[in-house]
């Protein structure tokens, strides 16, 4: 494998004579220690998203867990504190290893799906791999594998990015084979996603603007036929588009509008201060599972819109200085990996927020940092770790 | 820092194209974050409250609280109609822990509060459920007794008591054709109660609970309870006077047993002024607090009827609910006469003094001859004021023909005939052209039978109310009931009184009427509803129902009615009696109805305060009133009671007297005798004879024989010609010597 970087001799802005004095965000920075304010915004939202998992849970652990209202919070809890954990000890592993994970990871991730689909199912999907008590989605492995093999891709042609054979091709064959070994799953929302992440970090990476944007216009097209012609899905778009007027119409339709009216309600409910955290109504039977993909609905009834303004906020910062830290990485590779982690946040946080406020269909995408599900705030604050690693190398300094 | 950037060459990555779409990337996110949060705006800000509102449907379980319904009073006061507090007993079989507790628990409802065990028990074993109902209004001590008995045993959220109303209508059947009734839920099902629902409704409150998606009560410190409280209705004061509405009751019920109605009777008593009315009655009737119950008249229509059990016992119900009095037409026959003769006067066509010539039938060309109720015998010669006493057919047929159809026509409309009279009760019938005949298409026919009352049909309220017009000095007013609409807090919310529709007659048209009309009762044919001391004007009416079956002998059904007004010189008061399809003999409006109403007027205008003016005649016929007499010599006594005109009868061998019969302030007839004891010893005893059927004549000498006194009920106007229709006390009867019968007297030769 072929390295491409080497360390960078100074940092750009660094004026002489200044070595000592810190000022600004430097403040904030050791040397080669980590982006603190990406640390200290992670734990921050890590924190309330648990406070936030704690009062939505409860209710529904005490009817689902023979009145054990504790039984989601200590489990996240236990993978959060191992979370943070790996992400400190993978924070102090030079990111550069990892080019040779690339390939190999993609693979193993490509095997777990094969093997996932042979799985029996569970809730009719063939989306978890059970290991005894462990239980984790080989997508979410996949995820990381494409954003690795792609910034591993990018960094090696990065002066080829423009060619359709170099630049292009061999992306789309990747992406679409992951794709397609998701969406037989069958994971719509995970599909979404890994094509999200593909696209940015394609388009960061320097893929053609007009090759992206025919894709898109054929995906696009593609997906259009799928639902409208083939009729595929409908039914979500109906909801869609009057969840509330399908809620009304039958006990078919109730069925099905149920989630995302149930989330409306719970959003409505909380107006514009909220509740009072822990008061939430709809948390009680009301919204399915509201641990999970709906946490925020919870979030923002007891919050009210400034809460969930605020907490919206703190994740436009997390996901501003992800990218900050893409743009300052001392080479493409660190950068494409950070844009891409990154963006797999922000692409996971938009979707959520827009499918719970139905602004989007109902697809279940999961909130970060909120939602409950163990190995993936695993998988997740180890990601943040390697973002950690690749802001530990922004401000080496010779 | 994009200026560093591009200097530094050395640092190989990122190339300048990336940092320009990193920050298109980051452009796009800032775009999406502002597109979702723009979004929860909407949906929690602006469209909060909609979503809000719906969440609460399903967030809260409102326990309804009952309304206190309004009270119904009369005139004076008087309840009529009242909410009582009850309690409901409500229980959550999930929660009862084992069969023997469902046990218990069905064992002690039964006992305490007086329900069906079995059924009680059957409801424990509803285990999905969380709410039956243990028993339902059940009185408050009664609950207490069970709730008392709830904390010696530990059943922890099983029951729930709820507060709740029960109706009751203290009068029982009184009134029940105005008053109608409440369902078990407390809502108007019938009468007053269904008109004026909103009314006396009120506004049930609201128990609200927090629960959750399976129904059941939120965890303690997230549970709130919040209370609205329940309105009271406001009550109605109604123009019924219930002291009338008893007196009126009490003889239209006698009166409709006696003669064995089958259609049912009314009677309908209305203030001659103002269209108020006073009592309204409809015989057989029922009990407001068991209106399911079938009175004779619903059993009769549920025996007749045809079709499965149930459709046949709600139409008898509905039939029996029913206010005749308002919702039932009828041919007026004679009383309408009144009517006619008005039109005569107002048009100037006749005078009192207008000879008629009566034939004994009415003849016109094409038409069957129309006979005079004394055919074959005739009237002859008349004036108008004696056709109107005779009620003679071919004189008003032929003041008919004088009117003519148009003017028929504009005063049948005039006086109310063609629409409902819009009195404030549910159930008014809807009048329709096919009752009568339409100003268009009437013909001279059509009216000789209209102006007997004949061949058209009207309510009784709508007769009564047009009366009314003539009494009150020519305009038609609006009858009504409900005199007054109260608030809770004793404020007057609404009110209703005198309301003219329009002019129909002149005043001095209506006068004469009234006039006229008196002279039917004093001069003329109906003696039965003379009221000794008052002026009483009246007229009867007899019709036969054409389109009713044949009875067993061979007759036709009839309507026997009379229309009273009295004094008729100042009219106070007028009163409509209706007896349908009596099954007598004799049955005409003057010896069923009238008598209904000359007992009425009796009481009523007593008790009106109208006081009585006694011609010499009535004077010396008029009851006296017994002195006291006891302590007394006998030479006082003697004289005591020669002064009222009574005689004396001593036994005994004292110097005074001790004790007397009958006892002083009682009245009796003149002339009778009071037994005076001067010395201790029991009273003389006999036995009553048997005087009904009898002449007065001889019933005054029977008891004068026996040592009985009378009291006559009516009065002795032709007595030769009276009968003894009832007696106080029956024949065979063993009572003190001297005692007192009344007997009530009724003439024979009543007309029609």
């Amino acid at each position: 494998m072929k390295q491409a970087e080497t360390a960078p001799a100074r940092r750009p802005d660094e004026k002489p004579g200044t070595a000592g004095r810190k000022r600004g965000w430097h403040l904030f920075k050791a040397e080669n220690g980590f982006d603190m304010v990406f640390f200290a915004l992670t734990m921050l939202i890590l924190v309330i998203g648990l406070v936030c998992l704690l009062s939505a849970s409860h209710a529904y652990s005490f009817y689902k867990n023979d009145g054990d209202s504790y039984h989601y919070i200590k489990r996240q809890l236990i993978f959060a504190l191992m979370g943070i954990a790996a992400m400190v000890a993978v924070s102090f592993v030079d990111y550069h290893i990892l080019h040779r994970f690339a390939i190999p990871l993609m693979v193993v991730s490509w095997g777990m799906l094969v093997v996932v689909r042979m799985m029996p199912p569970i809730a009719n999907v063939h989306r978890w791999i059970v290991l005894g008590p462990v239980r984790f989605q080989p997508s979410e492995v996949a995820k990381f594998a494409l954003v690795l093999l792609f910034a591993h891709l990018i960094s090696i042609n990065h002066k080829r990015m423009k060619s359709f054979t170099r630049g292009y091709l061999p992306f789309v064959a990747v992406l679409g084979f992951t794709c397609a070994l998701v969406v037989i799953e069958p994971h719509l929302s995970g599909t979404i996603l890994l094509l999200g992440i593909g696209l940015v970090m394609m388009f960061v990476g320097g893929t053609r603007v007009l090759y992206l944007a025919l894709s898109v216009l054929l995906g696009g097209g593609l997906a259009s036929y799928v639902i409208f012609v083939m009729g595929y899905e409908i039914e979500r778009v109906e909801v869609w588009l009057d969840p509330f007027a399908v809620y009304t119409s039958s006990a078919a339709g109730k069925d099905l509008a149920w989630q995302t009216v149930q989330s409306l309600y719970a959003i409505g409910s909380g107006g514009l201060l909220g509740q009072g955290l822990g008061n939430s109504r709809q948390k009680h039977l009301f919204l399915p599972e509201p641990q999970n993909d709906f946490i925020f609905s919870i979030v923002c009834e007891e919050m009210g819109f400034i809460g969930a303004l605020l907490i919206i906020l703190l994740f436009i910062l997390l996901i501003w200085r992800g990218f900050s830290i893409g743009i300052k990485a001392p080479d493409k590779f660190g950068s494409m990996l950070a844009i891409g982690l990154t963006a797999q946040v922000g692409l996971q946080v938009l979707f959520n927020l827009a499918v719970i406020t139905n602004a989007l269909p109902n697809t279940g995408i999961s909130l970060p940092f909120f939602s409950y599900g163990g190995t993936s705030l695993l998988m997740l604050l180890a990601q943040i770790g390697v973002i950690l690693s690749i802001s530990r190398q922004t401000h080496r300094r010779v | 820092m994009t200026h560093g950037r591009q200097q530094d060459v050395s640092f190989q990555a990122p190339a300048r194209h990336m940092w320009r779409r990193t920050l298109a990337v980051i452009l796009l996110f800032a775009l999406g974050f502002t597109g979702v949060s723009a979004q929860l705006l909407r949906v929690q800000v602006f469209e909060g409250a909609v979503w809000r509102r719906r969440a609460q449907e399903q967030q809260l379980s409102g326990q309804p609280v009952a309304a206190k319904r309004g009270a119904v009073y009369d005139r004076n006061g008087e309840v009529l109609a009242r909410s009582v507090e009850t309690a409901t007993v409500l229980m959550r079989p999930a929660a009862i822990p084992d069969e023997e507790s469902r046990r218990l628990i069905a064992c002690q409802a039964a006992q305490l509060l007086g329900v069906d065990e079995a059924k009680v028990y059957a409801r424990t074993g509803k285990t999905y459920s969380n709410c039956e109902t243990v028993a339902a209004r059940v009185d408050f001590d009664k609950a207490d007794a069970f709730i008392r008995w709830l904390q010696t045993c530990s059943l922890p959220g099983v029951f729930r008591i709820v507060r709740d109303y029960r109706r009751e209508y203290p009068g029982g059947s009184l009134l029940s054709c105005v008053l109608g009734f409440a369902g078990s839920d407390g809502s108007g099902l019938e009468g007053l109660e269904a008109r004026y629902e909103s009314t006396l409704a009120g506004k049930p409150g609201r128990v609200v609970l927090t629960q959750n998606g399976w129904g059941d009560a939120l965890p303690q410190h997230l549970q709130y309870e919040d209370t609205i409280d329940a309105q009271e209705g406001n009550s109605l004061t109604l123009t019924i006077d219930a002291n009338i509405q008893r007196m009126t009751e009490m003889y239209l019920d006698t009166a409709v047993r006696e003669c064995g109605a089958t259609g049912r009777g009314c009677a309908i008593v209305m203030d001659a002024g103002t269209g108020a009315v006073l009592a309204m009655a409809v015989k057989p009737d029922y009990d407001l607090n068991q209106p399911r119950e079938l009175n004779d008249y619903g059993r009769r229509l549920l025996n007749a009827a045809a079709g499965g059990q149930d459709e046949r016992l709600l139409a008898a119900l509905q039939s029996q609910w029913k206010n005749k009095a308002v919702s039932e037409f009828y041919e007026p026959g004679s009383v309408f006469k009144s009517f006619t003769a008005s039109m005569g006067l107002e048009l100037g066509l006749v005078t009192e003094t207008t000879p008629f010539y009566c034939r004994g039938y009415y003849s016109m060309p094409g038409a069957p001859l129309m006979k005079c109720h004394v055919y074959p015998r005739s009237h002859g010669s008349q004036t108008f004021a004696e056709a109107i006493s005779h009620s003679c057919n071919p004189a008003f047929m032929t003041l008919g023909g004088m009117v003519g159809g148009e003017n028929f026509s504009r005063f049948f409309e005039a006086f109310g005939f063609t629409e409902r009279t819009g009195i404030d009760l549910l159930g008014e019938a809807r009048v329709t052209p096919s009752l009568y005949h339409t100003a268009e298409r009437i013909t001279p026919l059509d009216v000789a039978t209209s102006s007997i009352g004949q061949t058209f049909k009207v309510t009784p309220i709508q007769m009564i109310t047009a009366m009314c017009a003539l009494t009150d000095g020519g305009e038609l007013l609006q009858p009504y009931v409900v005199q007054r609409v109260t608030a809770p807090d004793g404020s007057v919310v609404a009110e209703q009184g005198r309301t003219v529709r329009r002019r129909v007659v002149s005043q001095q048209t209506a006068q004469r009427m009234c006039a006229l009309l008196e002279g039917v009762v004093d001069g003329g044919g109906v003696k039965n509803a003379y009221v000794a001391g008052y002026r009483v004007g009246g007229k009867t009416g007899t019709s036969v129902k054409t389109d009713s079956a044949v009875q067993a002998d061979g007759r036709k059904n009839v309507v026997a009615s009379f229309m009273g007004i009295a004094p008729a010189d100042d009219p106070q008061a007028i009163v409509l009696v209706l007896i349908d399809e009596p099954q007598t003999a004799i049955r005409y409006g003057g010896t069923l109805a009238a008598p209904v109403a000359q007992q009425i007027f009796s009481q009523l205008l007593p008790y009106l305060g109208v006081e009585p003016r006694y011609t010499e005649k009535e004077q010396k016929q008029l009851a006296r009133i017994v002195p006291d007499i006891t302590g007394l010599t006998a030479a006082k006594a003697q004289q005591a009671l020669e002064k009222q005109g009574l005689k004396l009868y001593l036994s005994g061998d004292g110097t005074s007297v001790l004790r007397q019969n009958p006892p002083a302030g009682e009245p009796i007839r003149t002339g009778g005798r009071v037994v005076a004891y001067t010395s201790a010893e029991p009273a003389r005893t006999v036995t009553v004879p048997a005087l009904i059927g009898g002449t007065l004549a001889a019933a005054l000498s029977k008891a004068a024989d026996a040592g009985l006194n009378l009291l006559i009920d009516g009065f002795e106007q032709d007595a030769g010609t009276a009968f003894i229709a009832a007696q106080s006390v029956p024949a065979g009867e063993t009572v003190p010597l001297g005692t007192a019968l009344t007997v009530r007297l009724l003439y024979k030769d009543s007309i029609e």
